[in-house]
């Protein structure tokens, strides 16, 4: 079962190549959010499977985010977009409840492996 | 050699774990007595028996395993109130907590259970339980209740070593493999140890694959499973650990990975995932404090030339340039003495956490009943202090339970509730840490300690009726000074408080004491926050500078001539309503006679440094005050040794070198010359 994916990213750029990679495999995006404030709202609204989460944005960083969603929804399935050397963030994320982590510079086989993996598929 | 370094790794996690119950176990058990209806505190000395059983039964230590296993069915009775909680039951189980204490020490020194006999204790125990049974043949009704409880015991639990293999391209490596070892423990699984270490796995020091060593009721499959459903995880490797089978497989690690993996890095349990938190060698730590050290003098030395400077006209720019970073300099060395120190800071829980029991002990032996509180033991004090204090404080507690309070009897008569109180607290204060002793007991008899003092020729009779009573209570450090009739084994040996006040100076702290008669007696223990630097005032005496630590300063005087008496031929002053002796300090450090006599030139002003070691009074005569500085400690070296009256040296902002007046000592010598 394809999943319900929101695209979390400050980069219009990133969000539109995620979209590709996940549509492209059969994955529905349901929503997107540039910012961790308006992540936390829309995904009261939009419910998703999963989560991919940027680290870095304006507002509200991913890793806040993550706790605010998680408090919201324990069982939500995020998976943290970190850039190389973020090493120390990610843990961070991880902490919090994030459930996975993808690399910037994306490889499509790679975010796929990733988010079938967190979906249970 | 593999083979028994390997075990040693096993080895250590059980040693490690099994005294951490150990230690758990007195505290609780020592609780149960005061709370024997507190549900959790029963589970609690439950699960800590349990967990030794079970982990000393898989390394084999049959004894330890039957004992913890004896104890942990006592506790079963406890918790299903079959069992009542009695200061005998406890006493028991403490001697079996004991015994299981030494077998882990033998354990520890020989790698095999020591030649114990256990025979005695485990009759105890057992008479215990036997008394249980009695009560549970009557209450058949009792029965499948009991069996319940036996299928709580966990099932079966197998350890396994895990190979994880990472995708060639996976990036982040070491946070890949905390995020594995992360998703193992969620799904509850405990995580022994990793291949390579923790450390070396945070530092992406290992190539594409690594070893978890886990232990689980679940199958290989599903735990297999679980590591692969992590992303850019290739395949995992689940493989069942039989004891030999571990032995032989990581011998053969051992072989390629000596080089990689650092033993004694090595984590021994993993907890809670990566921690932050760096162990640091503690001469290390020293060497660091040293530096700073070096940098406060430097701060010290630009503020010198600052106010050279001042002098000067031209250079007002460049003043304020060098004060400004002065200022800056100065403020970074505080904030980085201050991290530093705390580095060095460890909680006195460290050293409180062994006194509940010893002072139960204690009390069970002289038949006296006693609540021990304790307060602020998360107060924080220099590891170096923490060791020097440990023994005063053994000696004052004792001292409370024999000595302070009454046996529960003499407490009725008097009209007190028949426990008594002992108070154990710690709190800091400004740049001190202050710790007390308190007990709610009999209180000094200060005319006893007056007699003594007397028969002992400590004081003459004139000087004793002018004594206040809190000045007389100080003898009672004065060494061969007891005022106990009877000897007991722990106390009353007129050894002791002196050692007590000894060790308390030795680390610049002072000790003192505050009593009344009947209603208790206090100690109060003042310590530094750190040996290494110290605030001090300085003084010039005979063209040099020396440094007197603040803690012991009471006041600065300029007394004038006028204002001074002769008290038995000798040179006095008031202070504060109490006479003042005022001796030169030239003499006094040189180890002459320095009380002013008659006949001799007095000054018109004399520039008095009043000191007080509780034990005496003293006004310090100087050629000059020269200010209040912050100095560095360093220590005269071994050609010099033990000065009498010099507590070390330090190196001025001019880069000269002050000497440290040891004002206990120096009085101490005093008291010797003078009388």
């Amino acid at each position: 079962m394809p999943g319900r994916i929101m695209i979390v990213d400050d980069a219009a750029f990133m969000r539109m190549m995620l979209k590709d990679i996940l549509t492209k495999n059969g994955y529905e995006v349901v929503a997107e959010a540039s910012n961790g404030k308006e992540a936390v709202l829309k995904y009261e609204e939009v419910k998703p499977d999963l989560v991919t989460m940027d680290i870095t944005m304006p507002e509200m960083d991913g890793i806040t985010a993550v706790k605010e969603i998680k408090k919201r929804d324990p069982n939500a399935r995020i998976i943290m977009c970190s850039a190389m050397g973020q090493q120390a963030m990610v843990v961070d994320a991880i902490q919090a409840g994030a459930r996975d982590f993808i690399v910037k510079p994306f490889k499509p086989e790679r975010v796929i492996e990733a988010v079938k993996k967190v979906l249970g598929n | 050699m593999a083979e028994t370094f390997d075990m040693e790794r096993y080895l250590g996690v059980f040693l490690e774990e099994v005294e951490e119950h150990i230690e758990r176990l007195e505290e609780n058990l020592v609780q149960l007595e005061k709370s024997p209806d507190d549900e959790s505190l029963v589970q609690a000395i439950f699960r800590s028996f349990h967990t030794i059983k079970g982990s000393s039964s898989s390394m084999g230590f049959q004894r330890m395993m039957e004992l913890a296993h004896l104890m942990e069915n006592l506790l079963d009775g406890v918790r299903k109130k079959t069992i009542a909680v009695t200061p005998e039951l406890v006493d028991t189980l403490l001697r079996g907590v004991d015994l299981l204490k030494f077998m882990r020490n033998g354990i520890a020194l020989e790698g095999k259970e020591p030649e114990v006999e256990t025979g005695e204790i485990v009759g105890m125990l057992q008479n215990f339980l036997g008394k249980r049974e009695k009560v549970e043949k009557k209450e058949v009704a009792e029965e499948p209740k009991v069996e319940e409880e036996q299928r709580e015991v966990p099932r079966e639990e197998r350890e396994y070593a895990v190979r994880v293999f990472l995708t060639l391209d996976c990036s982040m490596k070491g946070v890949r493999a905390y995020l594995v070892i992360n998703r193992l423990q969620e799904s509850g699984i405990e995580v022994v140890s990793t291949n390579p270490s923790l450390t070396d796995l945070e530092s992406e020091r290992f190539g594409q694959s690594f070893d978890v060593f886990v232990r689980s009721e679940l199958g290989p499959e599903d735990i297999k499973k679980i590591v692969e459903s992590v992303a850019e995880v290739e395949k995992a490797e689940v493989t069942v650990q039989e004891r030999e089978v571990q032995e032989e497989a990581s011998r053969e690690e051992k072989k390629e990975e000596t080089q990689v993996r650092a033993p004694s890095q090595e984590r021994k349990k993993v907890t809670g995932g990566l921690k932050k938190t760096v162990r640091v060698d503690v001469e290390r730590l020293d060497a660091l404090m040293n530096l700073v050290g070096e940098l406060v003098i430097d701060r010290a030395r630009l503020e010198d030339i600052i106010r050279k400077l001042q002098e000067s006209r031209e250079v007002a720019h460049l003043r304020t340039l060098l004060a400004d970073t002065t200022t800056h300099i100065g403020r970074v060395t505080n904030e980085l003495q201050m991290e530093i120190m705390k580095a060095r800071m460890l909680p006195l829980a460290e050293v409180f956490n062994r006194f509940p029991r010893m002072v139960r002990d204690l009390a069970r032996n002289f038949g006296k009943e006693i609540d021990f509180v304790v307060e602020g033991e998360d107060t924080e004090l220099d590891r170096s202090l923490i060791e020097e204090i440990t023994d005063p404080l053994i000696h004052l507690l004792r001292n409370a339970v024999d000595h302070g309070i009454e046996p529960p009897e003499e407490r009725i008569a008097l009209g007190k509730p028949p426990r008594g109180r002992i108070l154990l607290k710690a709190y800091q204060e400004e740049n001190s840490v202050v710790i007390l002793v308190q007990d709610d007991g009999r209180g000094i008899d200060v005319e006893k300690i007056r007699k003594k003092a007397l028969a002992l020729g400590l004081v003459t009779q004139e000087e004793l009726a002018r004594m206040s009573d809190r000045e007389a209570i100080e003898f009672i450090f004065y060494s061969g000074f007891s005022t106990n009739e009877k000897v007991t084994d722990v106390s009353g040996r007129g050894v002791g408080m002196d050692i007590v006040r000894r060790n308390i100076e030795r680390v610049n702290g002072q000790v003192h004491v505050e009593s009344e008669r009947g209603k208790g007696t206090t100690f109060f223990l003042r310590l530094p926050l750190t040996l290494a630097i110290i605030r001090a005032l300085l003084v010039r005496v005979n063209g040099a500078i020396y440094s007197i630590p603040l803690a012991d300063v009471v006041e600065i005087e300029k007394i004038e001539k006028k204002n001074t008496y002769w008290v038995n031929k000798t040179l006095t002053s008031l202070f504060r309503g109490k006479t003042l002796p005022l001796l030169r300090l030239r003499d006094l450090l040189e180890g002459k006679k320095a009380e002013y006599e008659e006949g001799m030139e007095i000054p018109d002003v004399l520039y008095t440094v009043v000191v007080n070691t509780a034990r005496v009074l003293a006004g310090l005569v100087v050629d000059e005050i020269v200010g209040e500085q912050e100095i560095v400690i360093k220590s005269l070296g071994s050609y010099i040794g033990d000065v009498r009256g010099l507590g070390g040296a330090t190196i001025l902002g001019d880069g000269r070198v002050s000497l440290i007046v040891d004002v206990a000592s120096l009085l101490w010598k005093m008291v010797q010359v003078g009388g």
